[in-house]
């Protein structure tokens, strides 16, 4: 319901706010509130990835150079983008999930790193760390169609997120993460369904990564390297990795945040730094879980 | 021939480097099962200490390298004791208080320091020669230091009474603290000795390259590729992982490019994960 | 029941939550009478921000230049320069988020600052749509961040293809013996930009650039592979080309500590003394870089102010990137008087008009048309400095430098 009434609101928000700027921010929002949910829905099955920013580079860079150097449309590059993450992604899934929790964390760390450096090998198209220009963009002009196209991808991304979690995929993917050996007595292969989450879960982050391509029409490795990746992390652990609205909460907290004080300047990053800090100290299960005990609170005086 | 010996001098050199610089992390992560991703900021903070010591007060560069080293040691019993016990066996909270500790300790040492260029002045000077190669003395004494300090602390751990406790505790906490051992107090331990060591390693590195705010994130990932390699819960395997990797980052680099180098680098390093997960020499974990 | 009011309050927060960030985002530009506001976009924080503030010192500098000497005057009215700095965070997100502000919050419709190719480029797709005219701090050769498709961005600075083209003419004249030079380039795509442009000026200074450009990556903690990699060219002098201060220190030391003495030349610009700073005092020799210390003779009254406003507001003299910071801005304030109107349209054609530009190494010239494909690149004398035994020498200045 408090979704709804969210998306409304977001949909009606053009008739006030006129700020480019304002835009621009909630833009990258929506982007990331879909990334850092995808890495959820990885994180549930007990995959825990600190690589998660390279999957959406795969897709950003696959749609920027079908664009840019093939010529084909964005519209179609985009789809294909996600395609291309999800193959890779169901490629070195087989592999990396039959590591367990910590050492799937080690495996996509090194390849989140390893990412950017094949990329490099193909400098020519991609433009190595200076950046790749030129991408060709969705809509010229305004901010407001990529406005409503971002938050429509954004929905229908956590959508399709959330049917995966509450379907029986996903709560199987839950009872394997619970435990292993009970899963297996009833007959749930882990793989497949480890693999399956990485598959779905990539293919979102490469689509968002494309659109976010040509909207930026720049892309650059400064987007998608450890940082950016260990960032998604911990938007999601902020936010809260119970719920599946902890990490639309966690972003939406750590990335706007920042932006809204930007007259800090050079000490904004006392301010991120201090956010951590309060939410580690008083909500120990995310922002999502102040909710809870302020709920419980309430409770116990009726 | 020549430049083959050189080569391997070199790749021996920087894998002992790289040791140094990755000693604390195995030892924070294998006995408080703690990734502190902010040992490399502790390495650049134990490094701007050491100069301020040296060159603003003028001490002694060896004894500032000591007194920036316990000067770390106290940092990381005040961290062990506000920062990561409270969050002890959860391992993602801890991951977040190291992540805000980064950006707390680069922005002040930026804010404060940081426009400067600096670089501390060599410990040890000049070249030493053996049969027609020579070696800049300044490396080759980081080196001996590193490789040293690996093997003291693995005798510590193996024979003195806290070195056996903190084995205790790394293997199986619960038991251990059935058994009496105080596990705070052995975390602190270790967390004194992890900062002290990248202190030491942030203080002999700045003189070998140089000081500026942001060489720890370069060092971090370093050692979280040696730690990992070498597997989590071993300290003496490190010196293997080192050298596996500082030999990749020596030699690779001559002979193709930067990209390629760095590509197969990681591709060893998660081949032999996806093989052996618990890395060469590290313990099954649960 | 409970979940009712449990709804009710997530939605009264994020309702609130929402409102404060209205408030706070929506635009607020206070534009005071007779002002002249220039936006400076550098990195506050990020992985370059101990470089990049040093920017952000020598635009207040410039500013206070301007200022002190009574502002820009257009149509008869002085305006004075406000500066209005943005975070771009070393990351194109970031900078793409502040140049959005700059130019829609903030209403500036000239910004001044920002080096890094990625940054440039980045910042190109919000300010050239808007019309918004950039004087650019730094240029390291790649189309992303200057070309003919960037009408409104301009070039304050010789730019690494300026460096190469003063700094071989003078390796020539200073090392007259050396015939053949190995290149090192950072391996961030620029490399396919430069290398002919090595090359070509190499030759045309009767030198020749001898096996395979040396790329190394912006991460490298070790030099020691990529100075054997040279040193096994065996060429007459080693050439650099683009880089911070502490990796071209070591560089030069890792040359140096494997044995090769030859002249090394940094075709960019920095202080000898940083560079000799990371480098220690051994490997301090037969080294030359585009610089200037107090003892370089013929400073201009700027760089003389510079070196003492500098050191006495910010307790240090690091002048090349004091000047990478005040040339933008200086230059940008001349082709806007030269304008003598406030509108974009007309200040980029009063500059793309101008031949001769003041800066703070002296007079400049505005050239570039053949190497950029715009003539939007100022070009002005550079002085020379070196180390030798361990001490930082000046060796003059180059003038009558043109990159065509």
């Amino acid at each position: 319901m408090i979704y709804l009434a969210t998306v409304v609101i977001l949909a009606f928000l053009p008739i006030f706010v006129k700020s480019p700027y304002t835009y621009h921010i909630l833009i990258l929002t929506f982007v990331y509130i879909t990334a850092t949910s995808s890495l959820r829905t990885l994180a549930i099955s007990g995959q825990v990835s600190m690589g998660h920013a390279a999957f959406m580079s795969i897709g950003a860079y696959t749609s920027a150079v079908l664009a840019r150097y093939v010529g084909w449309s964005p519209w179609l590059t985009m789809p294909l983008g996600a395609l291309a993450t999800m193959l890779v992604a169901v490629l070195v899934g087989f592999p990396f999930s039959r590591v367990r929790t910590i050492y799937f964390s080690m495996v996509s760390l090194f390849f989140g790193i390893g990412i950017l450096s094949i990329n490099s090998i193909f400098g020519k198209y991609t433009g190595h760390i200076n950046g790749m220009i030129g991408i060709p963009p969705l809509f010229i002009g305004s901010r407001i169609p990529y406005y409503f196209f971002f938050l429509a991808l954004m929905v229908v991304c956590l959508i399709v997120l959330w049917r995966f979690e509450t379907c029986r995929i996903g709560v199987c993917l839950k009872a394997i993460d619970q435990s292993r050996e009970v899963a297996a007595s009833i007959g749930i292969s882990e793989t497949k369904f480890r693999v399956l989450a990485m598959g779905v879960s990539c293919f979102v982050v490469g689509l968002v990564g494309a659109g976010y391509a040509h909207y930026n029409m720049v892309i650059s490795y400064s987007s998608f390297n450890l940082s950016a990746s260990i960032n998604m992390l911990v938007y999601m652990l902020i936010g809260g990795i119970v719920s599946f609205a902890g990490p639309i909460i966690g972003t939406a907290v750590l990335f706007m945040i920042p932006e809204i004080f930007r007259q800090l300047k050079e000490y904004t990053p006392f301010l991120f730094a201090g956010i951590l800090i309060l939410v580690v100290f008083v909500m120990p299960q995310g922002v999502v879980g102040l909710f809870d005990q302020i709920r419980s609170l309430v409770n116990k005086k009726e | 021939m020549e430049i083959i010996v050189e080569i391997i001098i070199n790749a021996i050199l920087l894998s002992s480097m790289y040791v140094l610089a990755a000693s604390g992390f195995a030892l924070v992560l294998s006995i408080m099962g703690v990734l502190n991703f902010a040992h490399g900021a502790i390495y650049m903070v134990g490094g701007y200490a050491c100069y301020q010591l040296a060159i603003e007060y003028g001490l002694n560069p060896w004894l500032s390298l000591f007194l920036a080293a316990g000067i770390m040691a106290l940092f990381g019993l005040f961290l062990e004791r506000f920062c990561f016990r409270p969050f002890y066996g959860d391992f993602f909270s801890s991951v977040i208080i190291s992540i805000a500790l980064i950006f707390i300790l680069q922005t002040s040492i930026n804010l404060t320091v940081g426009v400067h260029v600096r670089s501390l002045p060599a410990f040890v000077s000049g070249m030493f020669k053996v049969g027609g190669v020579s070696v800049s003395m300044e490396r080759l004494f980081t080196a001996v230091i590193g490789v040293s300090l690996l093997f003291a602390l693995t005798l510590f751990i193996r024979k003195s009474k806290t070195g056996q406790q903190m084995l205790a505790v790394a293997q199986n906490s619960e038991g251990a603290a059935l058994q009496g051992i105080r596990i705070h107090r052995v975390a602190a331990i270790a967390m004194a000795l992890g900062c002290a060591l990248a202190a030491v390693a942030g203080s002999l590195m700045g003189a070998v390259f140089d000081l500026n705010t942001f060489m720890g994130d370069l060092i971090l990932v370093k050692a979280i590729q040696v730690v990992i390699l070498s597997g989590i819960g071993s300290i003496g395997g490190v010196l293997i992982g080192g050298l596996i990797i500082g030999t990749l980052d020596s030699v690779l680099p001559l002979y193709t490019t930067p990209a390629i180098t760095q590509t197969i680098g990681l591709t060893i390093i998660i081949v032999l994960l996806l093989i052996r997960p618990q890395g060469l020499f590290g313990r099954e974990m649960d | 029941m409970k979940r009712n009011s449990l709804f009710k309050l997530r939605g009264g927060v994020s309702l609130v939550v929402a409102l404060m960030f209205f408030l706070c985002m929506e635009p607020h530009a206070t534009a005071k009478p007779k002002t002249l506001r220039i936006g400076f976009l550098t990195g506050l924080t990020g992985f370059a921000s101990d470089s990049e503030r040093v920017h952000l010192q020598g635009a207040e500098l410039a500013r206070d230049w301007v200022n002190e000497k009574g502002g820009v005057t257009i149509k008869g009215e002085k305006y004075l320069v406000e500066l209005v700095p943005e975070d771009h965070k070393c990351t194109a997100d970031g900078a793409v988020a502040g140049a959005t502000k700059l130019v829609y919050d903030q209403k500036v419709k000239y910004i001044a600052g920002t080096i890094m190719p990625f940054i440039i480029a980045a910042v190109t797709t919000v300010t050239e749509p808007a019309h918004v005219i950039r004087s650019v701090a730094y240029n390291c050769g790649t189309p992303q961040e200057f070309s003919a498709k960037t009408p409104y961005t301009f070039l304050s600075q010789n730019g690494t293809i300026g460096a190469i083209i003063s700094g071989l003419k003078f390796l020539k004249k200073a090392r007259p013996e050396v015939k053949t030079i190995a290149v090192f380039i950072p391996d961030d795509g620029s490399i396919p930009y430069l290398e002919p442009q090595v090359r070509k000026w190499a030759k045309n200074n009767g030198m020749e650039v001898k096996g395979d450009i040396v790329g190394w990556p912006l991460n490298t903690v070790d030099f020691t592979p990529f100075a054997l990699k040279a040193i096994k060219i065996n060429a007459d002098a080693v050439a650099m080309a683009n880089g911070w201060p502490a990796m071209i220190g070591g560089v030069l030391k890792a040359l140096r500590e494997n044995g090769y003495h030859k002249p090394v030349i940094g075709l960019h610009y920095s202080q000898a003394k940083d560079v000799m700073e990371v480098a220690g005092k051994e490997a301090s020799d037969n080294y030359f870089i585009h610089g200037i210390n107090t003892n370089t003779p013929q400073k201009t009254d700027i760089v003389k102010w510079i070196l003492d406003r500098g050191q006495t507001k910010y307790g240090h003299q690091r002048v090349a990137f004091f000047i990478e910071g005040f040339d933008s801005v200086f230059v940008l304030a001349q082709a806007i008087e030269k304008a003598q109107s406030l509108d974009t349209d007309d200040v980029k054609n009063a500059w793309e008009k101008m031949d001769d530009i003041n800066t703070a190494y002296g007079l400049a010239h505005m050239e570039g048309q053949e190497t950029y494909g715009l003539r939007h690149a100022v070009v002005g004398p550079r002085a020379i400095e070196g180390l030798e035994k361990g001490a930082v020498k000046s060796f003059g200045w180059m003038r009558d430098i043109k990159v065509p």
